[in-house]
């Protein structure tokens, strides 16, 4: 309790035994690093070890530093007793990555639409950075908000402050690390070829200390709890993250090289490979982007529209049938392939099936604002929150659509994949993370309200038009291309060559390209927003909405003790 | 028994068992959220992430208890 | 009764609920996951199928290093308009010593999967190092540098030792020819006598046409040349499916 404790409890030159503990960890965890950066087989590997060697200093310096100099700096935590500087950094990471991963996602969109943009080098062929761009977004934005977000709800919601001292801070710079080393490791070309699974073996073994971390901290503070029960967000967050953890470990196994080489090689071949490949890769939609994110949802609508969820009881049952169907949805990814028909149908029905509780879910966040819709118009922050919900329920409806077979033989493969997946994760999960972390500045920062509600506005619409172009350009794109594929002239021969079905795609890629332009000005126009909110600024003549100043203290401002 | 034997002995007994556990997982989940006496636990679960509470373990360590 | 207790005490449990969460979510795992592993008709013995030889492993670990799976699959699927595209769907043998997989999820570029033979070593070439000057219409990156790199094989070994750990039935001998039989396939007029006994139908050439250095276009380029040659598809159709 370093950071939030009062001054002399902590006497210099005394340590935790928790806190030398992990200095002896830190410590192994660098010699171990130097020697493998001494041995290591190729250079990619070299530059990650001493990236790891340097962390793990830091983290000795960042160790020792804690208690010998106890500050009060932006990121300390306050005198409530909620450990909040760790949502504080996370809700800051949450900007950045947001920032860095749909700026490499404009980037790779103008490289489809111009190619010359790849330059032609190793470092910036669009092979090379578009797993650069989803892992940024996915896990380093998704990720972060996720991270921040459940450490702050399971406080409130049991009432108790975070489990651990130095875990949670763990738990944060040890996911960056992860991060740094995933992105620097696809520049450099290391890559298992897993799609959203892409980090080698030992990246992989980093995140899962890192992860089972995360579980116990979330499941130690559960267990701590001051509320008889445990609030159904906090279910939703316990399945990310344990469903998380089975998934990355099934889906990394894999035998490197040496245990110096960056390179390794699939546990499993083939069929059996692919079919754990999209069991991973569509439960990570699933349980990373969904179940998480809902967790997000059932807390922060409630809270923001200031009324209870629409129906608890939907909420349960959302919740069991949710992570139920979902993890038997992934063989739909694999119509048509040489995986046995009996799991493409499996996979097909449980897809379809899944609409249910999804729209279960969306109903239930939707119908937390009735009679009280009016906020739709006076709170930008509850339309990007409702709005997200509506994203979510659309395309909840397209993916079973599009796991039919029929639909599937047109749409795989093709641009209609992407725009389904950018309407969930732009329209969904990037709504509903914006929507809270629009909560929490304010709140983490005890600011009384943010910087500017007219500038939410304009984040909103502008990233609105920016998901609209995004994903209408894919659908038209994707069924134009779908249908070229399989077209026959009137002698029965296929009538267009591959290389006419790419050039016919170029002007939806410039205009899906412009829309995340869209949307990247948008997150810049919010992270300008948050970054006054954190000053302490209040834009000038900018009015106060009614409803806002009414209940400020009770919706914008919820903990100091007044 | 060969492969082909066991292979489609395991996919019916796997796929007939999880469809079971299915239904009866969902038949329970229902009974459980429709339970009429667990109607005054939800509607306060429901309320719980609108009241504003401090921690009630903050105590010792922080310069403003809560009060 | 007993019910509602049950569930009031899942949710003050928090392991509980843990416990059962991961029951729910693994059972669908398991189900689809575990039969795929008992039946080895999943995966049909097809004549032809063989490891890859190590320039091969060597161009398939460039093919994934670069990304390629992200805009071309290898998985004809079983549709007409496929079959005629690109040749005979896929089996599933023929990915059996695909570690991992590269089926891949989006076409922005062409189906790969039968790609070996259908364009020239020199094509290749001009291709990679600018794909516009032979496809106008492309929106593939050049990798110029390819041709450039020398190729690194010095972990080769290591590679066919973690396949063999992973079930490709490579054997000692195989491991301790790793390299010469790597060296040999690219390099022309070399004994290729041991290299084809041990990987039949291998097609050992100078591919980059610069005798002086292995490069990485090399590997690339013998491993892309022998994508869905392993198989003759004339035997096979006459023998399994005689229609």
């Amino acid at each position: 309790m370093a950071v939030s404790s009062a001054p002399g409890s902590n006497l210099p030159g005394t340590m935790t035994s928790a806190a030398m503990a992990v200095m002896g960890l830190l410590i192994a965890g660098t010699v171990l690093s130097i020697i493998i950066a001494a041995k290591a087989a190729d250079a990619p590997m070299a530059v990650h070890a001493w990236l790891f060697a340097f962390a793990f200093m830091a983290g000795i310096m960042a160790l020792g530093q804690r208690h010998f100099n106890v500050t009060q700096g932006h990121l300390a935590d306050d005198g409530t007793g909620y450990a909040d500087g760790v949502v504080k950094a996370g809700a800051i990471a949450t900007l950045f990555w947001g920032v860095a991963g749909f700026l490499v996602g404009v980037v790779i969109a103008f490289q489809l639409a111009f190619p010359f943009l790849n330059l032609d080098t190793a470092f910036t062929n669009f092979g090379r950075l578009r797993p650069l761009h989803t892992s940024a977004v996915i896990f380093a934005f998704g990720g972060n908000a996720l991270i921040a977000t459940s450490f702050y709800v399971v406080q409130r919601t049991c009432r108790t402050r975070l489990a651990g001292d130095i875990a949670p801070w763990f738990v944060f710079w040890g996911y960056q690390l992860f991060i740094v080393v995933a992105a620097t490791g696809y520049l450099m070309g290391v890559t298992q070829s897993r799609e959203y699974a892409e980090p080698e073996w030992y990246a992989d073994i980093w995140l899962t200390i890192v992860w089972v971390t995360y579980l116990l901290v979330f499941m130690a503070t559960l267990a701590k709890r001051k509320e008889p029960h445990i609030y159904v967000a906090n279910w939703f967050y316990l399945a990310f993250i344990v469903t998380i953890a089975m998934l990355h470990i099934g889906n990394n196994l894999a035998i490197p090289e040496t245990w110096t080489s960056s390179k390794s090689y699939a546990l499993f071949p083939g069929v059996q490979d692919a079919l754990i490949q999209w069991w991973y890769g569509h439960n990570a939609v699933g349980f990373f982007l969904t179940a998480g994110f809902l967790g997000m949802m059932y807390y922060f609508v409630p809270k923001r529209a200031e009324r209870p969820v629409y129906s608890y009881r939907l909420s349960i049952v959302h919740f069991w049938s949710l992570i139920f169907i979902y993890i038997w949805a992934g063989p739909h990814h694999l119509h048509f392939t040489a995986l046995p028909d009996w799991a493409q149908t499996l996979g097909m029905t449980f897809s379809i099936m899944l609409w249910m509780p999804s729209w279960g879910g969306m109903i239930n966040g939707l119908m937390t604002l009735s009679g009280a819709w009016d906020k739709l118009r006076t709170d930008p922050v509850i339309r990007m929150l409702v709005v997200s919900v509506a994203f979510y329920g659309m395309s909840t409806f397209e993916g079973p659509v599009m796991s039919v077979k029929a639909v599937n033989s047109l749409s795989h493969y093709t641009d209609w994949t992407i725009g389904h997946v950018h309407s969930g994760a732009l329209g969904w999960v990037g709504f509903v993370s914006f929507g809270a972390v629009y909560c929490l500045i304010p709140w983490l920062w005890k600011r009384e309200r943010l910087y500017s509600l007219a500038l939410v506005s304009w984040h909103f619409w502008i990233a609105t038009i920016g998901i609209v172009l995004y994903i209408t350009a894919m659908w038209v794109s994707g069924i134009l291309q779908g249908l070229m594929w399989r077209a026959y002239d009137a002698q029965g021969f296929l009538e267009y060559s591959f290389a006419e079905t790419v050039a016919a795609m170029h002007p939806f890629y410039v205009i899906r390209a412009l829309g995340g332009v869209l949307f990247l000005a948008g997150a810049l126009i919010m992270v300008y927003n948050c970054w006054m909110t954190i000053k302490g600024r209040v834009r000038k003549g900018e009015p106060l909405p009614a409803s806002t100043t009414g209940t400020a203290s009770a919706g914008a401002m919820p903990q100091p003790a007044e | 028994m060969d492969s082909e034997t066991t292979y489609s002995l395991v996919r019916t007994w796997f796929g007939t068992g999880g469809l079971i556990l299915m239904m009866v997982l969902f038949a329970a989940v229902l009974a459980y959220a429709l339970w009429p006496s667990n109607k005054k636990k939800f509607d306060h679960m429901a309320k719980l992430p609108l009241e504003d509470k401090d921690p009630e373990d903050s105590g010792k360590n922080d310069k403003e208890p809560g009060q | 009764m007993a019910k509602k207790f049950t569930h009031a005490t899942i949710e003050k449990n928090s392991i509980l609920l843990l416990v059962l969460t991961l029951v729910v979510v693994a059972i669908g795992g398991l189900v689809e996951i575990v039969p795929t592993f008992l039946i080895k008709s999943t995966i049909e013995d097809v004549k032809g199928v063989r490891p890859y030889s190590p320039l091969e492993v060597a161009g398939r670990n460039i093919y994934i290093r670069e990304g390629c799976y992200s805009c071309h699959s290898q998985m004809i699927r079983s549709l007409r308009s496929e079959v005629e595209r690109y040749g005979h769907y896929s089996l599933a043998a023929e990915s059996k010593y695909d570690h991992p997989f590269q089926w891949g999820s989006k076409r922005t570029g062409p189906d790969l999967a039968r790609v070996g033979g259908k364009y020239s070593d020199e094509w290749h070439l001009l291709h990679m190092e600018d794909p516009r000057a032979v496809v106008p219409e492309s929106v593939m990156p050049g990798y110029p540098f390819l041709a450039q790199t020398p190729l690194d094989y010095s972990q080769i070994e290591g590679g066919l030792k973690a396949l063999a750990l992973a079930g490709v039935p490579y054997s000692d001998e195989d491991i301790e020819n790793a390299k010469a039989d790597l060296e040999a396939q690219a390099t022309p007029d070399a004994d290729t006598d041991g290299l084809l006994q041990r990987y039949p139908k291998a097609v050992a050439r100078d591919f980059d046409g610069n005798p002086a250095m292995i490069s990485e276009f090399d590997a690339l380029v013998a491993y892309m040349q022998m994508l869905g040659t392993l198989v003759d598809f004339n035997a096979y159709e006459n023998a399994d499916f005689k229609q």
